[in-house]
Formats: structure tokens, C-alpha cells, sequence
């Protein structure tokens, strides 16, 4: 994920899925259009909660500068309990810069708690409103497949990133700009670089490389038990 | 003071939470009374308190919904945006009047009435949308694919596109040909190379999960 250089100074590996969110929120400012943000159906209480706290980071983290462009995204969420999440990281956006007042709710849209019918609204939204780029990011299935499809068709700029197998293999032909896997929730460490991202992230390596070297040692092992019985 | 508002209490709040949940699969015993005066594991009271926030949380997303097509439907400027969502709305009212008969109404006959149209509402127009969307979604994953190779023409492209077309190829039983060959070559595919980049990832979503819920619940310096 991350190399160290001469310098303590951590060095990310860039991830084009989350750098380029913020020059499209700033091409959608200029365009004066909007982004897309699709969260996924995972909610706060379920296996995805995980998943959907790191999308929010990624709209956390983009807030201020939507909201600085005056170019707020719309936000897709396929699950209720994520709604007051998104709406509240929105709305303390606008709050930090005293603009509480241009602050608009209904910017965080409550879709469908069904997969399917969660794709089909955000692909329809995706299909009907200025959206200028589209990204996805959160928990989802193959459905998500109906939102690229919907962004393809105009030809939008598809930023995405999943952790679900069977919506990696939907993404993978629909955008080259795809965070695969673990790479969901390095996103702060990404859009930021603030510390409390960099150490999880430091934490995160050393524990896989501890994982690898006990599975290249358990595998060793069980090979040299064959070879020498 | 503020800080410890915003930091502390509830990171204190998760903390004894998860603790109370963890050592409730550790020892399972009932240790106390729910609701209906029955022993019950812990940690199903505290799942069942999620669930009434969960679903106070759906009621304001149904609200949310409602509150965005009915500004949609006086505030577009396209006609057909209107009207889809002027029919989303009646859709809606009439679907939450049927049920609200079908509970509420005095007399049984209004009752059961209002009971089937419901039911068949689900049974004739949410069900048969909700399986053509399925089916739609294979359509719009072979468009994709599709797309893929006219669009992004690198070697993991051409790689992938004909690792899809060799699978579903040795899927389909293909007269004359030796079945088991086939298959072999498919179940190589998915159970060596598959599997692998799978645990692979798998293991990476493992941590990073592990990891990120964890910075989650340690207090945050930055609000």
C-alpha cells in the first residue's frame, strides 16, 4: 500500500479512484453539474457496516470541498441508517463554513432498501439529473452494474470501490478508476494523509505481512511433513 | 468538557457495548430478563435495541423519499419527471391506504378487501418489476463486458474477457466434445486461480476491516 522513503514521511500509493474525486467535484462546479456518490446497500447494523463507514469517509472527506465549490453531491444510500450518517456529514460541512443555510437535506437520498430497486433508482438518477461524474463506493452486488451502465451511457467519468467479490467482477470491465478490495478502506489515508489514516494504514501492512509469512511458513511446513513422511 | 461529549463518551458508549456483546458469546448463559419477563442472552437485547433504531431510521428514509418526489413533482422542469414521480407518490399513498384498511377498517369485508388488493400488489407489480430488474442486471453486465473490450483494449482486458468466454464456453455442454475435458479446464479456472486471487482479497477485506474498525471506535483527535 505504501512504501517508506529516506524521509519518516509515509508515501501512499496513489489510488486514481479517490484522487481524482476531487477535481471531478471541481469539474462538476464548473460544469454546474453535480457528482454522484452511490454507497451501497450495506447498512450500520449487518456484515457491511464496515464497508459503508468507509464510503462515508470518502464524502467526509470531499464535503468541505463540494462545499467550498458550492457543488454539492448527490448521495445514493440503498439502506436507512446511513441516511442521518451522509445527511449529518453534509450538513457539519456546511456548518464549518458558516453556509449552514444553503445547506439542502434532500442532497442524501434514501433510494430502496432492495438491492436491485436501489440500483435501478440510483442508475435512474445517474440517468435524469446534472450529473457530471459518478462514483460508487460502498457495499454492493452485481446490480451495481445497472448504475455503470447508466453512467456509460453518458459517458460520465466512473470512479468506483467495493469489496464484495461479486461486485468487483461487475466493476472491474465498467472502469479503469477501481479500488479493489483492502484499497476501500485506505480512502482517507488517500484524500487526506492525516495520521490517525496513515498509522491504520501502517498497522494494516505489518499485520498482512505478518499473515503472509505465516501462511508462506504453515504451507513450508505442510510441504516438508509430505516430503519427509 | 465538549470534547469529552464528542470523544470519549461515545467511544466509552461502543467500547463497553462490544465488550458486553463479545462476552456474551463467550458465555452464553442468559443472565437477564427481556421484555416478556424471559431469560435472554444479553446481546440479543442490545440487537433488538438496533433493530428499533433501524427502523426508526427507515421510517425518516421513507419520509426522505416521499419529501424528494414531491418537490420533484412540482419543480421539474421536464414533464415526464413530473409525472413519474406524481406517480410514484399516488403509488405510495394508495399502496399505505391499503394496508392501513386492510389493519385498521372496522368492517371485516372493507378489511379483507383491502388485504388482497395489498397482496397483490406485492404479488403482481412489485414481485414481476423486482424479477425483470434481475434479469436486466445480465443484461447490463454483458453490455459492460462488451464495453470493456471496445473501450480499454490492455492485456488484463483481453485476459478477462477470455476467461469469461472460455468459462461459460466449458459451461455449456457442447455435443461431440469430451465433457470432461471441459470441465477440468473450468474447474481449473475457478477452483485454482479463482480461489486464490479470492482468499487473496478476502484476507486483504479481512484487515482492512479489522483495522478501520478499529480506528473507528478509538476517539478522534480532528471533528
Amino acid at each position: 500500500m505504501k512504501l517508506l522513503g529516506r524521509s519518516s514521511r509515509v508515501r501512499i500509493r496513489p489510488l486514481t479512484s479517490f484522487q481524482d474525486l476531487r477535481s471531478e467535484t471541481g469539474r462538476a462546479a464548473e460544469g454546474g453539474g453535480t457528482i454522484h456518490i452511490a454507497i451501497g446497500n450495506g447498512g450500520l447494523i449487518g456484515e457491511n457496516t464496515v464497508t459503508s463507514l468507509a464510503a462515508l469517509e470518502v464524502v467526509e472527506e470531499l464535503a468541505d470541498t463540494a462545499v467550498l465549490y458550492n457543488a454539492p453531491p448527490i448521495i445514493t444510500v440503498g439502506d436507512p441508517t446511513l441516511l442521518p450518517l451522509a445527511q449529518d456529514i453534509l450538513r457539519r460541512a456546511y456548518e464549518r463554513h458558516g453556509l449552514v443555510k444553503r445547506y439542502n437535506p434532500d442532497q442524501v437520498r434514501f433510494v430502496a432498501p432492495s438491492p436491485v430497486a436501489y440500483a435501478a433508482g440510483a442508475a435512474s438518477i445517474v440517468m435524469t439529473e446534472d450529473v457530471t461524474s459518478n462514483a460508487m463506493i460502498g457495499a454492493f452486488g452485481p446490480e451495481v452494474s445497472l448504475i455503470t451502465d447508466a453512467g456509460a451511457r453518458r459517458d460520465l467519468p466512473q470512479l468506483a470501490a467495493a469489496a464484495a467479490l461479486d461486485a468487483l467482477g461487475a466493476l472491474y470491465p465498467a472502469t479503469d478508476r477501481l479500488a479493489v478490495g483492502e484499497e476501500l478502506y485506505a480512502a482517507g489515508a488517500q484524500m487526506t494523509e492525516k495520521r490517525r489514516y496513515t498509522i491504520s494504514l501502517q498497522a494494516q501492512d505489518i499485520l498482512r505481512l505478518a499473515l503472509a509469512a505465516f501462511i508462506a511458513m504453515a504451507a513450508t511446513l505442510a510441504l516438508l511433513t509430505v516430503l519427509l513422511s | 468538557m465538549g470534547r469529552i461529549v464528542r470523544q470519549w463518551i461515545p467511544f466509552l458508549i461502543a467500547a463497553i457495548v462490544a465488550t458486553i456483546v463479545l462476552l456474551g458469546y463467550t458465555f452464553p448463559d442468559a443472565l437477564v430478563f427481556d421484555y416478556r419477563g424471559q431469560r435472554t442472552p444479553v446481546q440479543h437485547i442490545l440487537a433488538e435495541w438496533a433493530v428499533i433504531v433501524g427502523s426508526f431510521a427507515l421510517l425518516l428514509g421513507l419520509w426522505n423519499i416521499g419529501r424528494v418526489h414531491i418537490k420533484k413533482a412540482f419543480r421539474q422542469r421536464k414533464i415526464e419527471r413530473r409525472i413519474e414521480s406524481l406517480f410514484f407518490v399516488f403509488s405510495a399513498l394508495t399502496t399505505l391506504f391499503l394496508w392501513v384498511a386492510a389493519i385498521f377498517s372496522p368492517a371485516q369485508a372493507v378489511s379483507k378487501l383491502a388485504a388482497r388488493a395489498a397482496q397483490g400488489v406485492y404479488n403482481y407489480i412489485i414481485s414481476p418489476v423486482g424479477a425483470s430488474l434481475a434479469a436486466l442486471v445480465v443484461v447490463a453486465l454483458a453490455l459492460t463486458a462488451f464495453r470493456l473490450l471496445r473501450a480499454r483494449r490492455s492485456i488484463w482486458a483481453i485476459v478477462f474477457g477470455l476467461v469469461v468466454i472460455v468459462t461459460l464456453l466449458t459451461t455449456v455442454p457442447l455435443a461431440g466434445l469430451d465433457p470432461g475435458l471441459f470441465s477440468g479446464i473450468r474447474h481449473w479456472l475457478i477452483n485454482v486461480f479463482g480461489m486464490a486471487g479470492m482468499r487473496g482479497l478476502l484476507l486483504g477485506v479481512v484487515l482492512g476491516t479489522a483495522v478501520t474498525a478499529l480506528r473507528f471506535l478509538w476517539p478522534r483527535r480532528e471533528m
